[in-house]
């Protein structure tokens, strides 16, 4: 009787740990996406030496999150609408995160520095917290202007 | 007759009784750990199920669309006819870019490169092009692409585009095939040692077009398709004998994932240049349950790989 009771704890121990696993792999990549689109927001916005920085690549650190904007990392409120929703559209367990993007500017290859720089680098930083486990997906790129 | 007094071996009325009772509580219990051990081990399968449709699919959607060097047109397909879809604006705001999106559809089409750079050898009959000609030959040695009407030719030297159209692309000699294309190029070019009409002397010049196809994606019968060839417009239209759409993955719940987005409520114009995808995935064989964390909804914003203003029309 012992044995079996411990095997059993052990057993539906391991299977609740391999759906946490589960879950949080799912949950990245969907951090994954988020900051991806930050990502290639950065890199495709126009930026031309002789126009002025656009908003999006202005130096600084810039924080998305509730209660100002609301990022559900898995779900889409709008699915649930006439025409776009399936049997499964409610079946999501929301997780809100927050983004955050730092702009830094870097020392351009012809030596400007600060405000004058045509380079910069781009740091998304996607939190998000599931069952007590606060994490962390960053991606990183530069960013020069499209003209020189 | 003598009675036999012996005496035989049994279990009392308590035993019985105890051993019954243990017995159940051992029953019950397997049955329990049995019971949650599957529906953990079925929740487990039908959350990687779902995961996996949509890592699948935002990796393959990735890297096809940011290859994109044309706006986004929206479509509709119900599994005949393929029909354009006018992207006007809702009050939905995408939270993660704060803009506003379109009405959603279950398709979308732009133009992917193909092929290329491939060297310009002439018009098909002489090494030297003529500013009318509508005919380019190009030698495509060493590639798998072939070209065909409706693909779109881009010469950089040119700052152009070009429709490939009828009559079909031809072969001629080794890899080259010469295509048709709808005007005139509007440039007088030698792609041979000589001299050009303007009295340049030119040794081995080298002009390069690169080609594009019309590609799409589609979700039907909780698939996402990929189409490599396209049916080419007018819309509507029913899906040519070349459009063999690949299956990228199954699960696929919602019925229209595909939508552009506008900067203002109140706009009546998008750039087409973001395509945001909000792609729901359920494990379908496990679909009678509904348990509660077992979606996967993922939302992407792709742009494409070149912008405004050296993107091609659609």
């Amino acid at each position: 009787m012992s044995v079996f009771a411990l095997f059993a704890v052990t057993s539906i121990y391991a299977l609740s740990q391999a759906n946490r696993f589960a879950s949080n792999s799912r949950y990245r990549t969907l951090a994954l996406a988020a900051a991806q689109q930050k990502i290639d927001q950065i890199m495709t916005t126009s930026w031309s030496v002789a126009g002025a920085v656009p908003a999006v690549l202005t130096p600084g650190t810039t924080t998305e999150q509730a209660p100002n904007i609301s990022l559900p990392l898995n779900g889409d409120p709008f699915n649930s609408e006439t025409g776009l929703s399936s049997a499964f559209s409610n079946s999501d367990t929301q997780v809100l995160d927050s983004r955050t993007t730092v702009i830094t500017k870097l020392t351009d290859c012809s030596g400007n520095t600060g405000s004058a720089s045509r380079l910069l680098s781009a740091t998304v930083t996607v939190t998000y917290t599931y069952r007590g486990l606060q994490t962390n997906l960053s991606l990183t790129t530069l960013r020069s202007t499209d003209d020189f | 007759m003598k009675l036999s007094r012996m005496r035989q071996a049994a279990f009392t009325l308590v035993e019985m009784l105890v051993a019954s009772g243990v017995f159940s509580v051992l029953s019950v219990g397997i049955m329990i750990y049995a019971s949650s051990a599957l529906r953990m081990a079925a929740r487990n399968f039908a959350t990687n199920h779902s995961h996996e449709t949509a890592r699948g699919s935002l990796q393959r959607m990735l890297f096809d669309v940011h290859q994109s060097a044309s706006r986004f047109q929206l479509i509709n397909f119900d599994g005949t006819t393929y029909t354009d879809v006018t992207a006007a604006v809702s009050s939905d705001k995408d939270a993660y870019t704060q803009e506003y999106i379109s009405g959603r559809a279950n398709g979308v089409r732009f133009l992917n490169q193909a092929g290329g750079p491939y060297r310009l050898t002439g018009n098909g009959t002489s090494s030297t092009i003529a500013t009318t000609d509508t005919t380019l030959e190009f030698d495509f040695t060493g590639s798998s692409y072939t070209p065909s009407v409706g693909d779109k030719l881009q010469i950089p030297l040119l700052n152009r585009e070009f429709d490939v159209t009828t009559p079909a692309p031809y072969h001629t000699s080794g890899g080259k095939w010469v295509v048709t294309v709808s005007s005139g190029i509007g440039f007088s070019i030698i792609t041979a040692s000589g001299t050009t009409s303007s009295g340049v002397t030119l040794t081995n010049p080298v002009v390069v077009g690169v080609f594009y196809q019309r590609v799409g994606y589609t979700v039907i019968n909780n698939q996402l398709r990929f189409h490599p060839h396209l049916t080419n417009p007018p819309y509507p239209a029913t899906a040519a004998t070349n459009d063999v759409p690949v299956v990228v993955c199954r699960n696929v719940t919602s019925p229209k994932p595909f939508g552009l987005l506008f900067p203002s409520a109140s706009g009546s114009l998008s750039d087409a240049t973001n395509l945001r995808v909000s792609l729901e995935s359920y494990d379908t064989q496990y679909s009678s349950r509904l348990f509660a964390n077992g979606t996967t909804t993922v939302q992407a914003v792709i742009p494409s790989r070149n912008q405004p203003p050296i993107l091609s029309t659609n």
